[in-house]
Order: C-alpha cells, then sequence, then structure tokens
C-alpha cells in the first residue's frame, strides 16, 4: 500500500514539475466550491520583548546599509507576531497550488522574505541582490541538506525540495543571516504580516487540525471547524515558554 | 558336576561322550558372538545414530530446496522459457532427421571420397618423385649420364606442382560440407546444454537425495599435523574425528540446526582463512580430537588435560598465532583482556609474555613529597577509591601502621622538586581559571563535577558527520562482529571491534580533578599545569601552553575544588627513622614498584609469580587455602583469585595480590586471557605475522589511545566526547578520521609529522588548544605512519610532486579565488591577513595550504566538501564555476585553484 503511494508520488511529482502544481504524496487537487476562508491574527501574549540590534561585522559598504535588527522575533503594533506559519495539517484534499515556484533573495545580507513558502516539489528560486559572496546552508532531516556558495557572478540559484519540512537557513559567511524555508506539498499555508494577520482561502468545508510555528516560540495547534462559504476566525496567543 | 565325576571313572578318557559340553560351549559362543556384535553396532557407536539423525535433517533440507527449486521452474515465465527451449529442441533434431541432413551428410561422402581420391594420386606422384630423385643422385654417384633421370624428375615435379591446389581445392570443399554437417549437431547440442543449464539445480539437488539415501555411516577424521611441535622439533600428529558427529559444521542452511549439527559461527570466515584440513579442531577447542563418545571426546574426564574450551575461552586459543595482534578480530573477550591486562600493568609483578617492554603504568613517585601531603597520602593508599573511585590503583589492604610505614618511605625516598620559573602568586582569578579550564581542552581527558557535558557528544552535523554512505566500520560497532567483518573484507584497513573510548561519564582516562585541591598544593599545581614534563619528564600530561596568567587562574580555580584534611600526628609519625625503614620492607615485599618508580627500586625483581604458562596450570599447582567454598577447577580458582585475591589466605601462607575490585564481568573478561596464557608455541608457518600496514596501524591505535587524541578528535568514528562541552559546534576540534574524512590524505605526511612534535594554531576561532605532547621521534613517525596508511597512503614521507605550472594558469587560479569569483578570503585567512568579521567565522589559513594539504586533497575537497565531511561550513563551489574562465572547463579551474594554492605567496 505504502509502496504504491510512493510510487504513484513520484510519478505524479515527476509529471506535474512540467508546469501543474506539485503536489506530494496524499494531497490531491481538486475544484474547491464553496470553499471558505480560515482567518484571523497571532499575538503575543505579555510584554514584548525589544528587538536586538545586530552587529555588522563583514561587508560593510553592502551589508552595512540599513540597520540589522534581530528577526527571531518581531512584535508589531498591537502586539501582532511577524513570520508566524499558520498551516493545516490533515488536509487531503483542496486546491490547486496557484504558482509552482517561491522566491528567495538575498539583499543587504538579509533574507528576503525571513520566511518563505515553498511547494513540495517545486522550485525555489534564490538571488543574489547583492553581488557579494553568500553561501546557502540548510539545516534539514528530510529533504537533503545543501551548502552551495553563491559567488558574485551567479545571480540565480535554483533548488528544488520534495518533502514537507521546516527548514533553517543561514550564511556560513555572514554570521548574523538566517532564515526559513518553509516547504509543503499543499497551499494552505500562511505567513503573518507585520500585523500577525493571516488567512487561508478556499478551504473546502470541515473541521481541521490547524499548526502555528514560530522560530522562537514554537509549535502548537488548533482545531478549527469550517463551514461552507463562511469565514472562520482564529484568534491565537502565544507566550514565551 | 556329579554325572561328569562319575563318567569319569567308569570310562576312559577317549570313550568319554563330549557332546553336551560340545553343544553347551557353541551354544555359549554363539550368544556371545552376538552380543558383541550388538554391542559393537548398537550401544558402543553412539555417533551412528547421530549420522542418521543428520542424514534424516539433511534430507529434509535438500527435500525442502528441491521443492522450492521445482516451484521456480513451474513459474509460468519458466515454463515458458523451457517450453521454447524444447520446441527449438525438437526442431533441430527433426532437421537432423530430415532430408537436408543426409544430403549434406551424402555430400560430405561424396567429397570425402573425392578428396581421399585425389589426394591418393598426389601421394603416388610424390613417392614417384623420390624415386626420380634418387635415380639422379644414384647416377651422380656412379658418375654416369644424369640427364635423363633429371628429366623424369623435372616432369614429375611439375606433375605434382599442378597437382597440389586441386588437391587443396578439394580439402576446402570437404571441409565446407564437414562444418555444414557439424551445424547441425551444434544445434541440437547447444539446445540441450540450455535446457540441462535451466534444470541443472533440480538435478544436482536429485543427486544429492539420492546419495543421502545410500549414504554408509562412517567415522569421518581429519589427520592434522598439528600446529604444535614437541621436544623433539617435530609436529605433533593428530587425529580428529570431530565431524563423525558435527556433520553440519561447513555447511550452509545448518546455521540454527540443534547441536551437534550447528554450522560453525562466522563459518566463512573461519574456515576461510582456517581450513579444517590444515588446523582441524582441537588445535583451537581443545578436547580429545580421536574419542567418539561425548564425554571422551570433548575431553571432560578424569586425567584428560585439555578439556573442550566451552564458551568464550576459546577466543585464548587464538593466541597461539596470534600473539603479535593487540585485537583479534573474532576474539573481542580476549582481546578487551589483552587490554585490561596492558592498561592495569599486572605485568609489573608478573612476567607476561609480550607485555616485556612497557612503562610502569603507575606515576612515577620520586618527587612524591613536593605534590602531596602526608594526611592525603595515608587516605590514598588506604583506600584508593575513596578519592578516585575509578582509579586502576588497587587496594592493598594494609592496616593503618602498614600505610604510615609506607608514606614515610615514600616521602623520604622523595627528590627535591626543579626549580620553577614563575610561582604561583594567590590571587589569580577563581572565575577565569573556571573559564581556561572549561574551553582549552583540560575536558578532553580530566572530569570535573560541576563541569557537564551540554548536549549529546558526536552527534548533530557538525559534531561527528555521519558518513553519506554510513559506511564508517567503527560505527557499527555494536552491531553483530561479522557486519565489522564484512567492512574489514572490503578495506586494507582493519576494522576495529574491541573497546571503543567509553562515553564522557565513564571516561577515566586522567584524574577526576573534582577533588583537586585536597591532593596536591597551589604553588606544584602551577608548575604542572604550565608545564607537566618540567616536574616528570615521562608524563603523558601534555602541555597547553598556558601563559603565566592562565595557569595562575587556572590553579586559584583548581584550589578551590576539595579541601585539605590533615590527620593530626600523621605529619611527625611519616618522619620516624624506624617507619621509614619499615616502609621500605614493605614497598619491596608488596611491589608498589610494579606500576611506579621508587628511589631504590629501580633494578628490584618482579615480585609475584609468572604466567607464562598459567593457562596450563593443573590444579595440583593451584594454591586453595583453606577456601572451601571455591570449586576445585581453574575457572573457579582464577575467577575468584581475580575477585578476591585474600580469599585463599592462610594463617601461614599469605597473599600479596591486592585486590583491584573487579566486577564479575571483569574478572571472566581477565580469565579468558589467562587462558591464553600458553608456552606452547605453533610451528613458524602458522604463527600469524602482521604485516607492515596492519603494524602500522595497531602501534597508531595504541599511540591514539596512550595519548587519548580520541578525547578531542573523532578518529576511526569514535571518540570526540570534548564535544559534549561546546554548545556552539564551531567550536569544536576537528575530526580527524571519520567517513570519507582521512587526516592521512589530507595533510602532507612532513606537516603532520612536524605538527605532532610542534603543534602551531590553525584555527584562531577555537578555544581549544592542540596540546605539545612532547612526543618522541619514533611515536611522531609513528603517528604519521598510521594515519597515512588510514588514508591509504603508501608512504609515510612522500615528495609533493609540483609542475611549474603556466603563468596563465597561476593567473585564472588567482582570478576564480578573487572577490569578483568565489571570494575564498572572504572567510579563510592568508598569513596576516585577516578575513572581516569576527573569528568565529574564520576558515583555515590558505598560505599555509602548500605546506600542509596535498593537492590531490585539494582538488577532491573543491569538488564536493560536503561529500568529504559532511556538514562542514565550507560550501560546494561545483558544479557551476563561471563560464569565462578557463573555457568553463571544471577540472581546469580546479586544477587551477589547485595550483594556485600550491604557490602561494611564491610571486
Amino acid at each position: 500500500m505504502g509502496k504504491t503511494r510512493e510510487v504513484a508520488a513520484v510519478v505524479m511529482v515527476a509529471g506535474l514539475l512540467v508546469g501543474v502544481a506539485a503536489r506530494a504524496q496524499a494531497y490531491d487537487a481538486v475544484e474547491v466550491k464553496d470553499g471558505g476562508t480560515i482567518s484571523g491574527t497571532v499575538k503575543f501574549a505579555g510584554a514584548p520583548p525589544a528587538r536586538k540590534a545586530l552587529e555588522v561585522t563583514k561587508d560593510k559598504e553592502v551589508c552595512g546599509k540599513e540597520k540589522h535588527q534581530s528577526l527571531d522575533l518581531i512584535v508589531g503594533s498591537d502586539k501582532g507576531i511577524e513570520n508566524a506559519v499558520i498551516r493545516l495539517v490533515d488536509i487531503s484534499k483542496g486546491k490547486k497550488w496557484a504558482s509552482t515556484q517561491a522566491v528567495l533573495d538575498q539583499k543587504g545580507c538579509i533574507y528576503k522574505p525571513h520566511v518563505v513558502v515553498v511547494p513540495a516539489g517545486g522550485d525555489l528560486k534564490i538571488l543574489n541582490s547583492d553581488g557579494i559572496l553568500h553561501n546557502i546552508h540548510t539545516y534539514s532531516k528530510l529533504n537533503a541538506s545543501i551548502n552551495k556558495a553563491q559567488p558574485k557572478f551567479k545571480k540565480e540559484l535554483t533548488e528544488k525540495f520534495t518533502k514537507p519540512e521546516v527548514i533553517k537557513v543561514t550564511c556560513d559567511a555572514h554570521a548574523w543571516m538566517s532564515g526559513w524555508v518553509i516547504v509543503s506539498d499543499h497551499p494552505y499555508v500562511a505567513v503573518t504580516d507585520e500585523k500577525g494577520a493571516f488567512s487561508l482561502k478556499d478551504v473546502p468545508a470541515g473541521k481541521y487540525k490547524v499548526e502555528i510555528w514560530h522560530e522562537t516560540l514554537g509549535k502548537s495547534e488548533k482545531t478549527v471547524t469550517l463551514k461552507p462559504k463562511e469565514e472562520a476566525k482564529l484568534n491565537i496567543e502565544l507566550a514565551k515558554k | 558336576m556329579r554325572w561328569w565325576g562319575r563318567g569319569r571313572g567308569k570310562k576312559l578318557a577317549e570313550e568319554q561322550s563330549l557332546r553336551v559340553v560340545f553343544f553347551v560351549s557353541s551354544m555359549m559362543f554363539v550368544v556371545v558372538t552376538g552380543w558383541a556384535i550388538w554391542n559393537e553396532e548398537a550401544t558402543r557407536r553412539p555417533w551412528k545414530e547421530y549420522q542418521g539423525e543428520f542424514n534424516r535433517l539433511e534430507y529434509q533440507q535438500v527435500l525442502q530446496d528441491l521443492a522450492a527449486e521445482r516451484s521456480k521452474l513451474d513459474t509460468p515465465e519458466v515454463r515458458a522459457v523451457r517450453a521454447k527451449l524444447q520446441g527449438d529442441l525438437q526442431a533441430a533434431q527433426a532437421r537432423l532427421a530430415g532430408p537436408e541432413y543426409s544430403k549434406a551428410q551424402k555430400r560430405l561422402a561424396a567429397r570425402q571420397a573425392e578428396y581421399a581420391d585425389i589426394n591418393l594420386r598426389a601421394q603416388f606422384i610424390k613417392s614417384e618423385l623420390e624415386e626420380a630423385l634418387y635415380w639422379v643422385e644414384h647416377a651422380i654417384y656412379e658418375k654416369k649420364d644424369t640427364k635423363r633421370p633429371k628429366a623424369t624428375a623435372m616432369s614429375m615435379e611439375k606433375q605434382l606442382l599442378e597437382m597440389t591446389p586441386k588437391v587443396d581445392a578439394v580439402s576446402t570443399r570437404m571441409d565446407e560440407a564437414q562444418a555444414e554437417v557439424r551445424r547441425f549437431r551444434a544445434d541440437v547440442d547447444t539446445m540441450q546444454a540450455k535446457i540441462n543449464e535451466l534444470v541443472a539445480p533440480v538435478t544436482a539437488l536429485e543427486r544429492r537425495l539420492a546419495s543421502i539415501k545410500v549414504r554408509s555411516p562412517e567415522v569421518k577424521q581429519v589427520v592434522v599435523k598439528g600446529l604444535a611441535i614437541n621436544e623433539f622439533k617435530e609436529p605433533i600428529l593428530t587425529v580428529d574425528r570431530c565431524t563423525t558427529c558435527h556433520l553440519g559444521i561447513d555447511r550452509a542452511g545448518f546455521e540454527q540446526m540443534k547441536q551437534p549439527f550447528r554450522a560453525h559461527p562466522h563459518r566463512e570466515i573461519l574456515f576461510g582463512k582456517h581450513p579444517i584440513a590444515l588446523f582441524g579442531c582441537t588445535s583451537c577447542h581443545q578436547g580429545q580430537g580421536s574419542a567418539l563418545e561425548v564425554d571422551s571426546a570433548h575431553g571432560e574426564e578424569k586425567h584428560w588435560e585439555r578439556p573442550l574450551l566451552r564458551g568464550n575461552f576459546v577466543q585464548a586459543s587464538c593466541r597461539t598465532c596470534h600473539v603479535e595482534e593487540r585485537e583479534v578480530l573474532l576474539a573481542p573477550v580476549y582481546s578487551q583482556g589483552r587490554q585490561m591486562v596492558e592498561e592495569l600493568g599486572c605485568f609489573g609483578c608478573h612476567n607476561v609474555p609480550g607485555f616485556e617492554k612497557l612503562p610502569r603504568v603507575g606515576p612515577d613517585l620520586t618527587r612524591i613529597a613536593s605534590k602531596v601531603d602526608p594526611s592525603w597520602l595515608f587516605r590514598w593508599i588506604k583506600e584508593p577509591r575513596a578519592y578516585l573511585p575509578k582509579t586502576k590503583m588497587p587496594n592493598f589492604q594494609l592496616s593503618d601502621e602498614d600505610v604510615l610505614n609506607i608514606a614515610a618511605y615514600l616521602l623520604s625516598a622523595s627528590q627535591p622538586m626543579p626549580e620553577l620559573r614563575g610561582a604561583f602568586k594567590a590571587g589569580g582569578s577563581v572565575e577565569r581559571g573556571r573559564d581556561v579550564v572549561s574551553r582549552v581542552g583540560c575536558l578532553g581527558c580530566h572530569r570535573i563535577a560541576g563541569m557537564e557535558p551540554k548536549g549529546q557528544p558526536s552527534e548533530g552535523p557538525s559534531a561527528v558527520p555521519p558518513s553519506s554512505s554510513a559506511a564508517t566500520p567503527s560505527q557499527d560497532e555494536t552491531g553483530a562482529p561479522i557486519v565489522a567483518l564484512g567492512e574489514r573484507a572490503s578495506k586494507p584497513a582493519r576494522a576495529r571491534l574491541t573497546a571503543p573510548p567509553p562515553p564522557p561519564e565513564n571516561q577515566d582516562f586522567a584524574p577526576d580533578l573534582s577533588k583537586i585541591a585536597s591532593k596536591v598544593n597551589a604553588d606544584w599545581l602551577f608548575s604542572w599545569v604550565k608545564n607537566p614534563r618540567h616536574f616528570r619528564p615521562t608524563t603523558r600530561m601534555p602541555s597547553l601552553r598556558l601563559s603565566d596568567d592562565e595557569a595562575r587562574a587556572v590553579s586559584a580555580f583548581l584550589m578551590t575544588l576539595g579541601q585539605k584534611r590533615p590527620i593530626a600526628g600523621v605529619d611527625q609519625e611519616v618522619k620516624k627513622a624506624a617507619r621509614v625503614a619499615a616502609g621500605e620492607r614493605l614497598v619491596r615485599k608488596r611491589g608498589c614498584f610494579g606500576c611506579h618508580d621508587i628511589k631504590g627500586f629501580e633494578t628490584a625483581e618482579k615480585i609475584a609469580p609468572d604466567l607464562s604458562s598459567y593457562g596450563h596450570k593443573r590444579l595440583l599447582e593451584l594454591f586453595f587455602g583453606e577456601a572451601v567454598e571455591v570449586k576445585q577447577t581453574w575457572e573457579d580458582f582464577t575467577f575468584w583469585k581475580l575477585k578476591n585475591p585474600q580469599i585463599y589466605a592462610t594463617e601461614r601462607v599469605e597473599q600479596l595480590m591486592p585486590n583491584f575490585g573487579f566486577t564479575d564481568e571483569e574478572a571472566r573478561t581477565l580469565r579468558v586471557f589467562l587462558r591464553s596464557m600458553s608456552t606452547q608455541r605453533p610451528q613458524a608457518q602458522f604463527e600469524r605475522k602482521l604485516s607492515d600496514e596492519e603494524l602500522a596501524i595497531q602501534n597508531g591505535r595504541g599511540l591514539v589511545k596512550r595519548y587519548n587524541c580520541n578525547g578531542c578528535h573523532v578518529i576511526e568514528g569514535q571518540g570526540g566526547a570534548i564535544t559534549a562541552f561546546y554548545a556552539d559546534k564551531t567550536k569544536i576540534p576537528p575530526p580527524l578520521e571519520v567517513g570519507g574524512l582521512h587526516e592521512g590524505e589530507k595533510v602532507q605526511a612532513t606537516w603532520l609529522y612536524q605538527f605532532l612534535g610542534r603543534p602551531t594554531p590553525l584555527r584562531p576561532w577555537l578555544d581549544v588548544r592542540m596540546p605539545t605532547f612532547g612526543i618522541s621521534i619514533e611515536d611522531a613517525t609513528t603517528l604519521t605512519k598510521y594515519f597515512a596508511v588510514m588514508g591509504k597512503q603508501r608512504v609515510p614521507y612522500e615528495y609533493v610532486a609540483l609542475q611549474e605550472p603556466a603563468g596563465e594558469h597561476l593567473r585564472a587560479g588567482r582570478l576564480l579565488m578573487s572577490k569578483d569569483y568565489f571570494d575564498c578570503f572572504s572567510c579563510h585567512q592568508q598569513g596576516e591577513k585577516k578575513p572581516e568579521g569576527p573569528p568565529e567565522g574564520w576558515a583555515p589559513d590558505l598560505s599555509l595550504a602548500k605546506r600542509r594539504l596535498r593537492p590531490v586533497w585539494i582538488a577532491k575537497w573543491l569538488k564536493d566538501p560536503q561529500k568529504v565531511q559532511p556538514g562542514t561550513k565550507m560550501p560546494s563551489y561545483y558544479p557551476g564555476g563561471p563560464d569565462d574562465v578557463l573555457g568553463g572547463k571544471e577540472d581546469r579551474q580546479i586544477q587551477a585553484i589547485t595550483d594556485y594554492l600550491m604557490h602561494l605567496g611564491e610571486r
């Protein structure tokens, strides 16, 4: 059973990479009618800590243009947490990925965006807008770890991740740089904006487990019941552990 | 009996009838004969029953195999193949029987006849030519006219010349016909062969089945021209009949069978290297090879001196031939025992063959007075484990009086301390000291309570990179030995079986420092950490090149660990001359000098019995004393002697051996080694000599252990326990030998040799320092050779062959490394030129590369660093080098960078 599934997945991925949305394993893309929306905010419980200034120790003429502040916990106005990831866990059917690729830029020695969502099996385009040596060093368990240099002459790299996973990315040349790649096999995944807001659209009606992940505050889970064409509100509070 | 007596009286002897007597005695003879046959056949041949049972078992097994093979033949695919082959065969046979074939045969016959005909004619002409030539010669000899005979000869020769091509043509035609006929036959033969091949396994099994059925019982024996030689230097012949019952010993499929039919464990390896025909059974297992009953064959009867070696004891036999080896692959218990002897220093008191040249295992006591105070010394000798629970110093179970005397002698014989440069001054910062101790590398060997590991050692990507193929032999250490064996077969380097370095919590390579202040004084400590060899030239403790300031801080910190506990009166007692004299006698009697250097005992003889033939000691040679609770066997005697030597002490017989506090397991392990102690030597051709490479590895491993390189570095996939003390994994010492990473392949041997002797910092971001061990030239050479062999480098000292590269090549290399391309110096240092940013982000100095790295390795590393050392910070640049340098050809670019590095700083 598991074997046939795997084979099917491989065939599907291989086929889908050509152009359509890429999916892995048990997720079926169908047309969603009368879908609902899950939206809400992720907020910080307690007094928000101030962001620390990061010292730029190297390549100051490129990296030092703007001030660097720590990105591991950004609490905006109204205590909204930026860069938290909201993802449905147990969904097996739903809409297609709208895109097959994502872009991660290295600009001013900062990963932009700090958290990037990539479809499983899709491409991650990694840009080097700085024109200095960076290297992409990922720490992953399910996907193969990579550590590739991206020197000045290499403006663009393309990487593929096939299995859903949360992967840390660092640059060994610039110790302060850190980012995250979220690989998902379905499109119901969102990263909160600076107000901590998110929304997942066109979700088929049903009861779902929602996973909330944040690099500093960890993982938690909520359940949500969604009726057709309605909007379910989900307001989450995270605190320091 | 009366009828007999009566008869005697009446008749003459000749007239008496002996019918009855004759009848009775013949009947008795018949019965006895019957009994003898029955006894011989049925009761005195237990092995026949075993053979019968084995035949049944084997029959069953073959039957099963046969069924499996037949079912394989029965699958639709195979059946289709067979049907097709059968069809082809029939077709070929039909052709053989058909008109084509007979036509071809007829053609052949006709041509053969034609050839015979023409050939005969040619032969005749040849003969006539010979004749004509004779007449020519004859005419010359007789001095007659030669014209006519010559003309005849000429005409004959001409005829023959005309004839020859015709003969050849006919011959060729005959061969063609022959080939055609053969082709018909060949078709049939190949088809038949193909079919036979398909059913071959089945036929083989069927034949085996048939042979089992008709097999008659027989005694099987191997006559072995033994390993050993007798007093007259002749090999001792032995007859081993073990395989009469142990029938499945070398047979696949019998691994799980009940005894006596089970196959030998690790059969392929063991029998591969030790064929039964050459070694027999008893040369390893002992027992009585010629006997055919269970107990007597196993030698487990009275007066047989070599009973079967059961369980782990059989490993003791390996030593007979493998005496040079420290680790015998399939004898882990023996090897472990050998290692224990080496570490515990049993050879200090006993003569143990193979350990004659080792240095004493305990510290030098010739300057003990400047290091410890009398009260500590008293407590230590009395009960060493109270201070260091894991110490190897045994407990001599001495009275307080004796302990005082020994302490008195040791202190009085102590030499003054060498003069110090710089001294301990109070006021060193304890906090700084703690910091230094926790960072510079003390924890690679020592443990200190309160400084606990921060995480799992040897895990996580950067700590011990798991090899990409998971093929590090040593990581499978805990697996079945056979796994390691497989590895061994595929690698020249020998897989390692015994005693991996213990996990950090069990590490006791160097003393635990948790209570150090109760033992030593600050002045001594300062001088010691500054330069250990200054105080004791033979110590293994290396110098960490601490500055005076650091050494002061370290001493200040260490002096906060524990407290002095003076015992009232001891200081005065140890000065008494009577005690000193009594102490000297005690040191001599108990053999303290076996492990320690003590003044006055430099040439003293070993105090304990020679162990060189201990394995063959007979019961009457073992002194059980009054220990009636100990069973009267060699095994039990030895076990209890190790566990508690005092058990054999009586009022009249003292036991001098101290108590080592062995666990049952340790005692059993040592016992296996002791069993191997034998003076019997095998014939020279059986002695296993280590090859140069094997010796280099064995000696290297010995030194790695001696200097505890494993405390900091991962070597052969093991060790690196210090890693656990660093939360930041960029701060750990580099691994040396794991997965695809081989120090000997990476660095130039001459550099490594120099570095071992006098290390220079390579990685300024590390707090941990490569210590200066002050090792001897021999040791540095041995280690260099070890790493070279592990890295599959043949020669330890090599000439790094460098061609003068073209200027264009060097320019390309420089360009590739520049900021516009790979920007290597963004992280790498180049001599005095340091990269931007904090040292944590730096990488090794590339100006050292030309003296340090092997160019071949540089190229391998550049091509795919992650493959060599998974998890490294060095990113991969290839594939995907720039298109506008050296035509975008990667190999040329890598070569250019390598060449540039090997010439860096020259122009």
